[in-house]
Order: structure tokens, then sequence, then C-alpha cells
């Protein structure tokens, strides 16, 4: 008996260790402390320890019925925390990194706030990236260390917090006042190109303008046009533009010179998708064009349609146009030859979305349709809408499309369902002109002088991110383009009651003093 | 069925299906590895998982043994926490200690589907939990100076804001 | 070592972990892996042992929290990543796994690296068998390393970090594989070779040897991507195996087509593609079949294609089908290789046709049916040929299709007739002869694919508008003169031509069918009508009404109806008048016919006659004797036509004249012979005239020439109110386009009509563009 050692350790070890250490006599208070035990004290703990276990757990039995309610509740709140265990300092730290890896940025983030090893261990880099993974971010900014906060040392940190700042712009902080870039007079905005630092807009006047976004200077307007342009690709600082004079034309945006006049098309020129180095335009003759834009040289004409092509796409292999004949036609636009028609529409076709798999077709009869390139079957008719769809983006077999009816739909391409109508007590009180998504927003824009913001998985109204003072009474919203921390409008009326002009909002982090607005 | 025996590190033997302990990868491959002799008596000795630890284990895996193979890690799903099923979340009310030396035996066996379930349980107490509830929840000693405090309260606090 | 268990017990978190050095069990671990290496059994408890001596070391104690610059800092992999990195436990571990691994294989390659051939060989794919099976223990016993240190290290992105697995294949490939690996390969290419030249060999060895180099093949680039990429297969077997490959064929190929045929050649060369094929099947990799086979198929095929075409014609000449079909699944297997084989296979074709239907002579000229049955089994003939010996090929139906479409179109026959209409024309006819009731009317089925056969003639035939022209006027005599051997069989040849070209196509044809139907039930009517209104014509009468456009009829010239019909033409017209207000009823004399009984002869003969013969007959109900110039003028036929009626009724042998037949004049008298004798007591008079035969051959072909410029025109229009403006080539080869399946216009007529549009301002040339045309709407 007793010369037994129990290897594992008892409750009481460190307290008479501690004791040990201390017992030279001191002056005995009322009050007995660490330091200044009961006398007796050190006896009966040595006692203790010589039993066996069952002797100690008679003992203590016997200690606990003679304790008094008081007592025994001490010594609980004693007791208890022996049970408890904290997972992420002691355990394996590849496990307790598992543990963390199922928590919300929300929640890492006030783990952080416990102590010095779970803030170690939540700022783990990969965790981190895991998480931007999660949130949709799969790279890291070129430009190391932009948002310096201190200690943040996690790259992957930083970033998401970047991206949750301007998440939290675009959703609820005040809106900064839009910079103002007016121009064209009293003209229409017919079409947009946002690109890095460079707005160019087309204008029914027969110029394009290139502004610089960061100053809103209108650095050159394009003129060589004998009528109104009415579409525009841009690639790096190339722009193309197509006419009512029925002919294209390639301008470098930094010269403002006209590299190429691309004459061909016997009529106007309404839509165009680029490609590489390769562009596709759709005219009212009923024909498409396709052209080198470094040459300038005509490749192909794809003659087939019974009236004017009013929408095109093209992925460098394939081409595909919607027309005023009602039908949908894919082509090779090598061989210029006709793969399929796609027929079902009961009126004319006014916007395209092509992903290489599928083809999304809007209509003037109110449906929209979803082909299959390969076959030209049609997959899913998605009826909803009440009327034209004028405008439409597909990304990842998600479309979002809005209508003349004031309303805007989101569908999943595969099953055929529409997953979110945008409409409600906030919606637009006229027609959807433009809208543009990702993961978290759809923005849209209208003839009532209003761009919405909304969320893209709930469907919910988020807020007006911008609303004219004088929608309703003329002022119009033509077209919006947005990037992850701006978002042009271009704004004006037909009736001079708003000033044909860009509107440039900035959802960016202030990056002078990043830590100083999250102290806000 | 055919068996095997798994000897706890107290000494306890366990005669299980085998089907069920290959629950556990470490086991599996180790019969892969070295071949099964069905007339073999041979005891499996888990030198890291002690009798009640190891009794809950194969509980746990002679419900699940029937569950399909855990799917390879998608990176790009999202992890969730709420997806316990009641059985599990019954079979886990246990005792922080306990919890935690089941994680370390379903570590140390490599059973996916139960280190999943224990982490995730664990991950479910941290949860819209403030900083001082947590320690509170793990008896934690909150061991930053005033200042450090204060500045990691600063690094983090850009997720409260709504 | 019960003490190590449970490391965390009792006192919560005060509790800290225990920390075992990598020292503390590297001397058993180590043992335990040798042991493996040895490849001597090993009992579950101490795989157990070894296993939980990695786990054990794996997750003792971190050093604490600002451990992250310190601890690895001696070690050679570069952190290249700054901050936020928990680092876990096993590097150093990893490090002797790697130095044991090394110095294992050092080992083993000096034993190997004196060997060569089969003893190499043998040693190799037994070693590899075994390490990699030892290895595979190994990566079991750290599968806790590989779980977290090493798939972390991974995930950091650090290079050069393996799972222990991978390890030892990464182990294998620098200390053993290329210390050895020119010798075994070389060995397995010889042990190939040997099996190329006829011998059995163990194919174990080799494929022992492509299993080990396929697995070497680390992705090391991409961890993440499981299965090896076939780098070190590729480069240290394959390259080199394809150019023995090229060389032994090569060799091969030349010795042997110098001394046999090429026909054998071929047998050759298929069973060696076919050996080949296996040969990767039973111990390369699967990836080798494409390259393997492409190498082949130059150096066995596509050296010799020049040979090959020389042969083709011979073989095409003596009708060796199965030598064909051998040649062509050679040569297809060639890119593009098949072209001249095409072209030659047309030529051939095309001449065949030209002399079988040369052979023929003066017979296909005019007989329709030696003529279609000579293109018809020169086309069945290669038909097969086609379809056996080439596979269907599409290129090779090309040929046939374009070889048959030049000789049907252009022969001798064509050439005398100066006219590629002929063949339309005798096709036709063949239709007729089919069709037309006759003694040798085959049986329903046999006329059925007889019909099919036309049709396969048909399709070839370019100036389908010229088939449909004759084809109509013949159906319209059949129809009209009760002549069809069966509605059936004339039904169906109908909706073939609708399926081969259109509604359009056939709806004249069509039409023509309603009418009849419609005349039968009418004189049904009519002769229930006389009934009711109680009157008699005194004779038989009968009418077919043929609606006007739909039959190639033209209208006659009047003449005076006899009175014996007058009143019957008559009854009718008010009948059909009151039936159809508005429809103007035209009258066909020179269709009609009608049958006369003779009383005036020794026996009582029919007489069947035309209008216009009876006309002139009857006259001699009057007189037994007339001057022509008296009979015009009672019957009002046009003189030159009357004459003609004469000379008809001269040769029948009716009447008789005093001048001659050919020499007759107003003045001229004729009688009617009473001493008229014939066999028969039917007799029909009624033969087609001279002229009229002409006539309506010349009509039909103008006829053909100004339709088809009413359908240039026509498409014309089409295209340029769709296209606004076009070039004028553009707009040629659009005409041309929408036109073929009808004819082939000829350009110079498509240049006139576009100038009879400009005339009519439906166009107008652009100005200042040359050869351009504007759509005037």
């Amino acid at each position: 008996m007793g010369s037994e050692v129990n290897p594992e350790p008892t409750f009481f070890s460190t307290s008479l260790s501690a004791n040990l250490r201390s017992t030279t006599p001191k002056l005995r208070s009322v009050i007995p402390t660490k330091d200044n035990p009961p006398p007796e004290m050190s006896e009966w703990l040595i006692q203790f320890q010589l039993w066996s276990n069952a002797e100690r757990i008679l003992a203590i039995n016997e200690l606990i019925d003679r304790c008094e309610p008081t007592q025994v509740r001490h010594m609980m709140q004693v007791i208890e925390p022996q049970f408890q265990r904290d997972f992420i300092s002691l355990l394996p730290r590849e496990l307790a990194l598992n543990v963390l890896s199922f928590l919300e940025p929300k929640d890492l983030l006030r783990a952080a706030q416990t102590c010095r090893s779970w803030r170690f261990l939540t700022e783990d880099n990969l965790l981190w990236k895991e998480k931007c993974k999660e949130a949709g971010i799969n790279e890291l900014p070129k430009r190391r260390g932009s948002p310096k906060s201190p200690g943040a040392l996690s790259p992957w940190k930083a970033v998401y917090m970047r991206q949750h700042m301007i998440e939290m712009n675009w959703r609820s902080k005040p809106i900064k006042p839009p910079k103002m870039l007016k121009g064209h007079d009293d003209h229409v905005i017919t079409c947009l190109q946002f690109c890095g630092n460079r707005i160019v807009s087309g204008s029914d006047d027969n110029t394009l303008k290139v502004w610089n976004v960061s100053t809103g200077k209108c650095l050159r307007t394009l003129v060589g046009h004998t009528g109104g342009v009415w579409s525009s690709q841009m690639s790096g600082t190339t722009i193309i533009s197509g006419s009512t004079d029925r002919t294209l034309k390639v301008w470098d945006i930094e010269t403002g010179v006209c590299k190429h006049t691309l004459c061909g098309h016997t009529s106007t020129v309404r839509c165009m998708h680029l490609h590489g180095h390769k562009v596709v335009s759709g005219s009212r003759d009923a024909t498409l064009r396709v052209w080198d834009i470094e040459t300038g040289a005509c490749l192909n004409v794809l003659v087939g349609h019974m009236a004017a092509v009013r929408c095109v796409q093209y992925d460098g292999k394939l081409v595909v146009s919607g027309a005023y004949d009602y039908t949908v036609k894919v082509w090779n636009a090598e061989k210029a030859e006709c793969l399929h028609t796609l027929q079902g529409h009961t009126n004319r076709v006014y916007s395209l979305q092509f992903d290489g798999v599928h083809v999304v077709s809007g209509s003037l009869d109110t449906s929209i349709r979803v082909w299959e390139v390969e076959t030209g079957a049609c997959k899913h008719t998605l009826m909803g809408h009440q009327s034209l769809t004028s405008g439409m983006e597909l990304r990842n077999n998600i479309l979002v499309s809005g209508n003349a009816d004031s309303t805007v739909k989101v569908w999943d391409i595969v099953t055929g369902q529409c997953l979110q109508t945008l409409s409600g007590n906030f919606k637009h009180q006229s027609a959807v002109t433009c809208l543009q998504f990702n993961n978290r927003f759809v923005i849209t824009s209208s003839d009532d002088g209003t761009v919405k913001l909304w969320d893209v998985k709930t469907g919910e109204f988020i807020r007006n991110l911008v609303a004219l003072d004088s929608g309703g009474s003329g002022g119009v919203v033509w077209r919006i383009r947005a990037s992850e921390t701006k978002l042009v409008c271009a704004v004006g009326s037909r009736n001079g009651t708003e000033e044909t002009k860009l509107l440039v909002l900035d959802f960016d982090v202030d990056l002078t003093g990043s830590a100083a607005l999250i102290g806000r | 069925m055919p068996q095997i025996k798994l000897q706890s590190s107290d000494g306890e033997t366990f005669e299980v299906d085998v089907e069920i302990a290959k629950c556990s990868v470490t086991i599996k491959t180790m019969l892969e590895d070295l071949g099964m002799d069905e007339e073999e008596e041979e005891v499996v000795p888990l030198p890291n998982v002690n009798s009640a630890i190891l009794k809950k284990v194969i509980q746990w895996a002679t419900y699940h043994k029937d569950d399909p193979p855990p799917p390879e890690d998608d990176e790009n799903k999202e992890k969730r926490t709420d997806d316990i099923s009641s059985w599990d979340a019954d079979f886990l009310k246990v005792d922080q200690g306990t919890l935690f030396e089941l994680i370390l035996a379903a570590n140390y066996l490599d059973i996916k589907g139960l280190l999943d379930v224990t982490c995730k349980t664990v991950a479910n107490m941290i949860k819209g939990k403030a900083p001082e509830e947590i320690r509170k929840t793990f008896n934690i000693k909150n061991d930053f100076t005033v200042s450090e405090e204060e500045q990691v309260r600063k690094e983090n606090e850009w997720c409260e804001e709504k | 070592m019960s003490n190590k268990n449970l490391m965390i017990t009792g006192n919560g978190n005060t509790q800290t972990l225990k920390q075992i050095d990598l020292d503390q069990i590297w001397g058993d671990l180590l043992k335990g892996i040798e042991h493996v290496y040895k490849r001597h059994a090993m009992p579950k408890a101490r795989y157990m042992q070894l296993y939980t001596h990695v786990y054990n070391y794996c997750t003792s104690v971190h050093q604490l929290t600002n451990c992250r610059s310190s601890s690895s800092s001696s070690s050679k992999i570069k952190r290249s990543q700054v901050g936020g990195g928990a680092q876990l436990v096993g590097l150093e571990l990893y490090k002797r796994l790697r130095e044991f691994l090394r110095g294992y294989l050092v080992t083993l390659c000096s034993d190997g690296i004196n060997r060569m051939d089969e003893d190499v060989l043998k040693f190799y794919t037994n070693q590899w068998e075994e390490y990699q099976f030892s290895s595979k223990v190994l990566n079991g016993v750290c599968a806790y390393l590989n779980r977290h240190w090493v798939k972390r290290e991974c995930e950091e992105g650090r290079k050069g970090i393996y799972e222990i697995y991978q390890l030892a294949l990464v182990t294998w490939r620098d200390h053993l594989f290329k210390q050895l690996n020119k010798q075994v390969t070389n060995a397995v290419l010889k042990l190939i070779e040997r099996e190329r030249n006829g011998e059995t060999i163990n194919t174990r060895l080799v494929s022992g040897v492509i299993n080990c180099y396929v697995e070497l093949g680390l992705n090391e680039e991409e961890p993440s991507a499981r299965g090896p990429n076939l780098s070190v297969y590729k480069d240290s077997f394959e390259n080199m195996f394809l150019e023995d490959t090229e060389r032994f064929y090569t060799r091969e190929s030349t010795n042997f087509l110098a001394q046999n045929p090429v026909t054998e050649y071929m047998k050759k060369a298929g069973e060696r593609l076919l050996e080949e094929k296996k040969r990767v099947q039973v111990y390369l990799h699967e990836t080798t079949s494409e390259r393997l086979a492409k190498t082949c198929e130059r150096v066995l095929i596509q050296k010799h294609l020049e040979l090959f075409h020389q042969e083709f014609q011979q073989l095409l000449n003596a009708d060796k089908n199965d030598d064909l079909g051998r040649m062509y699944n050679l040569v297809a297997r060639i890119p593009d290789g098949l072209g001249e084989l095409k072209t030659l296979l047309e030529a051939h074709i095309a001449n065949q046709g030209l002399e079988a239907i040369e052979r023929c002579g003066e017979a296909a000229n005019n007989d329709p049916k030696i003529y279609v049955n000579t293109i018809l089994a020169v086309h069945k003939k290669y038909n097969a040929l086609v379809l056996i010996a080439f596979n269907n090929d599409s290129g090779f139906v090309a040929a046939l299709d374009k070889a048959c479409g030049r000789f049907i179109n252009g022969n001798s026959v064509t050439k005398n007739a100066n006219s590629s209409s002929k063949s339309p024309e005798l096709l036709a006819k063949y239709c007729d002869l089919l069709l037309k009731k006759s003694s040798k009317n085959p049986e329903e089925a046999e006329l059925e694919d007889t019909l099919n056969q036309v049709m396969v003639v048909f399709k070839y035939i370019e100036d389908k508008d010229v088939f449909q022209k004759f084809y109509s006027k013949m159906l319209a005599k059949r129809l009209v003169q009760h002549m069809s051997a069966s509605d059936d069989a004339e039904a169906s040849m109908i909706s073939k031509l609708k399926q081969a070209c259109g509604f359009e196509y056939t709806s004249k044809l069509q039409r023509m069918f309603q009418d009849i139907g419609v005349s039968k039930d009418l004189n049904e009517q009519f002769r229930n009508h006389l009934f009711d209104v109680s009157e008699s014509l005194d004779i038989d009468f009968s009418i077919q009404v043929l609606s006007s456009g739909s039959w190639p009829f033209q209208q006659s010239f009047t003449f005076g109806l006899p009175t014996e019909l007058e009143r019957s033409v008559h009854r009718f017209t008010n009948f059909y008048s009151g039936r159809h207000s508005g429809r103007k009823l035209n009258w066909l004399y020179n269709m009609s016919k009608g049958e006369l009984h003779t009383n005036c002869f020794k026996n009582r003969y029919t007489l069947q006659a035309s209008t216009f013969q009876m006309a002139v007959l009857l006259q001699f109900n009057v007189a037994d004797s007339w001057s022509i110039s008296q009979l015009e003028e009672n019957t009002q036929i046009k003189s030159d036509f009357l004459i003609q009626v004469i000379q008809i009724l001269l040769k029948a042998k009716l009447i008789t004249c005093d001048d001659d037949e050919n020499d007759l004049s107003p003045s001229s008298i004729v009688n009617l012979f009473l001493g008229y004798k014939n066999k028969k007591l039917r007799v029909n008079i009624n033969i087609p005239m001279k002229t009229e035969l002409k006539m309506e051959q010349e009509t039909t072909h103008k006829h053909i020439e100004e339709d088809r410029k009413l359908l240039i025109q026509a498409a014309i229009v089409r295209i340029m109110k769709m296209r606004k403006v076009l070039k004028h080539q553009q707009l040629v080869a659009e005409v041309l386009n929408q036109l073929s399946s009808r004819f082939k216009p000829r350009v110079h007529i498509i240049k006139k009509c576009i100038d009879i549009l400009i005339e009519k301002e439906y166009l107008e040339r652009t100005d200042g563009q040359k050869d351009t045309y504007s759509y005037l709407a």
C-alpha cells in the first residue's frame, strides 16, 4: 500500500507544490491565503497523499458530507474547469486548424481575441486562403500588401478584409458624391465601355468620347462617323464602333487615331462582338461580317438571316446571331457556314448570351430560350416576363435578365427554373435598360432614372445607388458598367430635364486610412 | 462476417466486424498492406486509445457502417456545421474531456466522419460567442497585455459593423 | 511505453502535451522499416507500433506560439511565404526517411549496374516489384505524416515534398532508374525485335519495365493532379521504341516489296498493323497505340503510296474487288491518302460508262430501254464495289456520283443528238414504255423495282426540267388515250419524283390525274342529263375536260366540224356551261378521235380515226370523189394540213388518187376506193402526222428554254430582294446554287436574264462600282 505511485497527477498536486515552497511561517492573519495557510493543512495533505485510491475516495466522500452547501458549490466551481479543455491550444496543431476551418470569418476574428495561442492559429494563412475561396476570391492581388493594417500578417486575410469592406461600401456605407462627366450635349449615349482607367461613351451625336476615370476629364473625342454610333467594343487601348453610316471604325483611344474604317455593310451596324483580334458585326442589312481589326480586312460574310441582325456573340470559333426574322443562327466563323438555325421565337430576337455550350436568346415574344449550341436543340423556354427582354448576362449557368416590364429575373439555365424575381415594393418604375451582376449583387438601371442594387442570392432589394431628381419626369439611366469598385452610369433625358452625362461612383476602400475607417 | 480483435491501451479486447473496423482508414490500410489472414487470431493493439474511448468509437462506427464513403476533399465546398445528425448530436453529448479524446482517437485511427463531426461540435461551441464567452466556455486564460488586447480588438473588429 | 498512451489526462488546461523527440522513436522505427524492405512478414501489432511511433512524433508538443520564425531555419527548404503559417511537425522525420531510401537504392544500384540484357531485365523488374510493395507498406506506416505534414507543405506551395510513396518513386528514379535505364530500355527493345522476328519472348519482363516507367512519370508541378504524366515512359522508352519500329519496318517493307507483288505486300502490311496493335494491348501503355500506328502507317503505307496508286488501276481493270478492299483499308489510314484513289475511280467509272454506251452503237440512240439498262448496269457494278470494297466511304460514293453524272449527261448518244437533253428525254421515254399498256408490261413488284432503278438514273440527270416536260407529255397521252397500264404505278412514280424534286415539280402531273377522274364523273352526269331530258345524240360521245395550264397540249386550229358531231358538241357545251358558268371550253380537235363504221365495202369495218380524218372521210357520204380544193372548202382544214391527212388516207388505201401522193395539188382528185380490204375488221388509221411530231419535239425544247429563263429571273429577283446589293460573280453563283436541283443554267443565259431585269427596272448597275447590281424595290 502506498508504495504504488499513481501515474496520474492528482487534482491537488499543483497547489501542493506551491504550498511546499512557502513553508516559512508567517504571521497568521484572519483570512487564510495560499501564502498563509492554516498550519495543520500541510500535514493533512501529506496524509491524503499517502493513501491509496480507495482510501482517498472514501476521504473525499466524508469531506463532502461535512461541507456546507456553499462549500460544495465552491467545490463545484473549482472542479468544473477540470473538465474543460482548451481544444485549440491543446490539440495537435493540425487538428486545431481543422476545428477552426469550420468557423466563419466573423467567428475566427472573435476567436483571435481570446488569447495568444488562439490568435496565432486564427491568423493562419492557409485557413484564410480557404475562407477567401469560399467567398469567391481565388487570387491574391499582384501588388503586395496594399491595405496594410497592422498585424494582419496573412496576405489572404488582408485580401478577405478588403473585399469585405468594399462589399460594405456597396451595401450600406454612405455613397460618396459621384463624379460627373458631362458631354455629348443633349444627345443619347447609346453604348458604354469601361476598362481599367478608361471609359468610352458612344452617342447618336456621331462621336465617341474617351474619359479618364480617376480625373473625370474627357481626354478626347473620336470624330469621323457620319451617322449615330450604336454599338462598340473595347479591348486594351483599342475601341471599335459601329454606326448608322454603315461602317465600323477601329480607333486607338490613347491617340484618338482611327486606324481602320471597315466598309461592306449596306445598312446600319447595330451590334458587334470582339474576340482577340477579330470582331463580328451584325447589321440591318441582314448579314454579319467577320473582320480582322489589325489589318482591317473583311474575312467573311455570314449570309442567311432574312431580316435585320440585332445581337451577336462570338467566342473565337462560333458566331451566334439573333435577328428580326425571329431566328437565332449559329455559324462557323471561319468557314462562314450556318451550322444551326434556332427556330421557336415568335417575334424579334433582341438579346443573346453564349457561353460556349448554351445559347440564351431574349425576344419581343416575352420568352427567353435556352439552346444547346452543339445540337441546336431548345432546352428550355423561360416564361414569366411580360415584355421585351432587352439585356441579359450569363455566368456559371446563372442568367440574369432585364425586361421592359420593369422587373429583373434570375434563372438557372440548367434546370430552367426562375430562382428570383427582382421586384416588390422597391422595384423599378419603368423598363429596365441595363444590368450587370457578380456572385453577390445584381446592379440594374432603368428608364425611371434609378440604379438599384440587389442581392443575387436572396433577390432582396438593397438600395438605390443612383436616383436622379428628374426620375419620372424624363431623366433616365441608359447604360451602366461596373467594376469591383466602380460604377459608371450614362444618364440623360429626351426632354431636357436631365443633362446628358456620365456618373462615376467609387466604392473602393479608402487607401489612406483604412484603420481609421474601420474604427468608426 | 469476419471479425477482428482490437485491443485498447489498457488491455481490453474488442471483437469487431472487419467491415466496421475498416471505418478506420488506419486499420484498413494496415489490412491492405499486410494482407488479411482469415484464420489468424492476431490481435491488433491500439496503444493510443483507452477502452472507454474505443468503446465509443466502435459504437459510432457500428452506427455509421452503411454510410456512403466520405466525399473526396472538395476544395470549393463551403464548410458547414449545421449538418450534424441528431444521432451524432446525442452521441456527442459528453464532457469536453471525452470529446477531446474522441477527436484524438478519430485522428489516430483516421476516421474522417467522426473527426469531422467532433471538430464541428467544437466549432459550434465557439460560434457566435464573444471573446470573453469563448474564454469561459473553454476555461482559457486571457494572456494578452492590455495594449495587446486593444490592438487585437482593433485588428479584428471590422467584421462587427453592419 | 504505457505512460505514453494518453498524453493528456487529468488536470485540464494546465496540462501540457508530452514532447517526443525524434531520436526516441527513430531507432525502433528504422528497425521496422528495414524489416519491411527485407520483405519479411510483419505482424499487425508491429505495424501498429510503427504507425504509432510516427503518430506520436508528429503530434508531439509544438513549440509554442512564437515558434513561427524559429525551428526550421536550418532546413534547406525555403520559406517563401511570410506570415500566418502555423507549422506542423514532420520535416525531420521526412528527411530521415528520404535518407534511408537513398541509401537503400544506392546499394541496390551497385548490384545491378553491370548486368545486361535479360539479366538486367530480371533484376530490374524483380527489384521494382518488391520495392514498390515495400514502399506501399512504408507509406501506410507513415500515413499520419502524409495526412497532415506533407499535405500542408504541398498546400503552402513547397516544392520537392511528396507523400512517402511518391518520395519512394522519386528516389528510385533519381538513384536507380537514372543509372540503369539505358541498358534496361535497350534490353527491352532487343526483346521486342526478337518477337517481331517470330521468337516467343517473356512478355512479363517487358510489361514489368513499362509499368515501372509509367509509375515514375510523377507530376511534380502539380502534386494534386493524381496519376502519372507518362513523361518518363515517353522520354526513356516510347521515342526510342518508335525509332526502332520505323527502322525495322522500313527495312522489312523494302525487302518484301523487292521480292513480292503489291497484292501480297498489302496482306503482309495488314497483318503487321494488327500485330502492332496487339503489342500495345499486351505489354505497352495504351497511349502508345496512336503514335505507333502512325509510325507503322507512315513506313508501311505512306512511303509506298505511289506503288499503290499504280496498282489501283490494274486492280480496277481486273475487277479484283478483294484486293481493292484491302488497299482501301490500308490507304484509308493515311490522312488525305484516298484522294488519288477517288480520282482514279471516278475516271475509271466514267470511262466504263462511256464505253458501255458506245458499245450499244445506234441502238442506244433510239431504244430507251437499252440506253437506260446500259447505264444501270455500270452503276450497279460500281455501286456494289463502293459499298463492299470501299466501305461505302462518302468520298468514294461522291466519286461514283460524279462519274455517273458525267457519263450520263454527256456520252456518244448525247453527242449524236447534239444535246445533253437527250438523256432525260430517253429516260422519260423509258418510263413511258414501262407505264404504257402493252403485252410486255411487267409484274407489279418488278415494275416498282424498275421504277426505283429509273430514279437512280434520274438522280444524275442535270436537266431535270427536260425530263419533266417529256414525262408530262407522255403521261398526258397515256391518260387521254387511256393507255396507262396501272394507276398505282403512275401514282408511285409521281410520288418518287415528288420526293426527289419537291411538290412543285409534280404538281401539274397530279392535276392531270385529277382531271381524268373528274372527267369520268362528268361523262356519267352528261349521260344522265341526256336521259332526263330524253334526248339522244345518236352517236356514242364522250369527252375529257382538261384544265388549261396543266396539260402540255396546244390549242388546235379550228375547222368545220362535221355536222354529225356538231350537235353533240353543242349539247355538251350547253350542259357544261350550265354547271360551271364562266368557264370556257376550248376543243382540242387534234387530240380527239372517233370511230367510223363503213357500209360501202365488202366487209363492215370499224375505222379508228382522228377528227380530221373523220371530217374528210365523212365527205364521202356525199360523193365518191372530190378535188382537194373542194375538200378544203368543205372541211376548212388548212391545205398543207389537209394534204397530210389525205396522204395518210392514201397510204391506208381507203382512197385513191391519180397524182403522186407527194405531188398533190388543189386540183388533184381523190376517189373513195370501194375495193378496200383489210385482214382486221377494226382498223386504226389514226397515226400521227409528220409535221405534228416534229413540231411537238421542237416546241418541247423551245418551251424548256423559255421556262428556264423565267425560273432564272425569278431566282435573281428573290436573291436580290434579300441582298439588295451584290457582285455579279456572287449573284451568278447563288443562282446556280438555287437552281441546281432543276437544271444547270448556262452562264450566258443568266447574264441575259440580268439584262432583261435591268430593262424591266428590277435591278440597276450600282454607280461607280464595277460588276455590282442593286435591287430596285
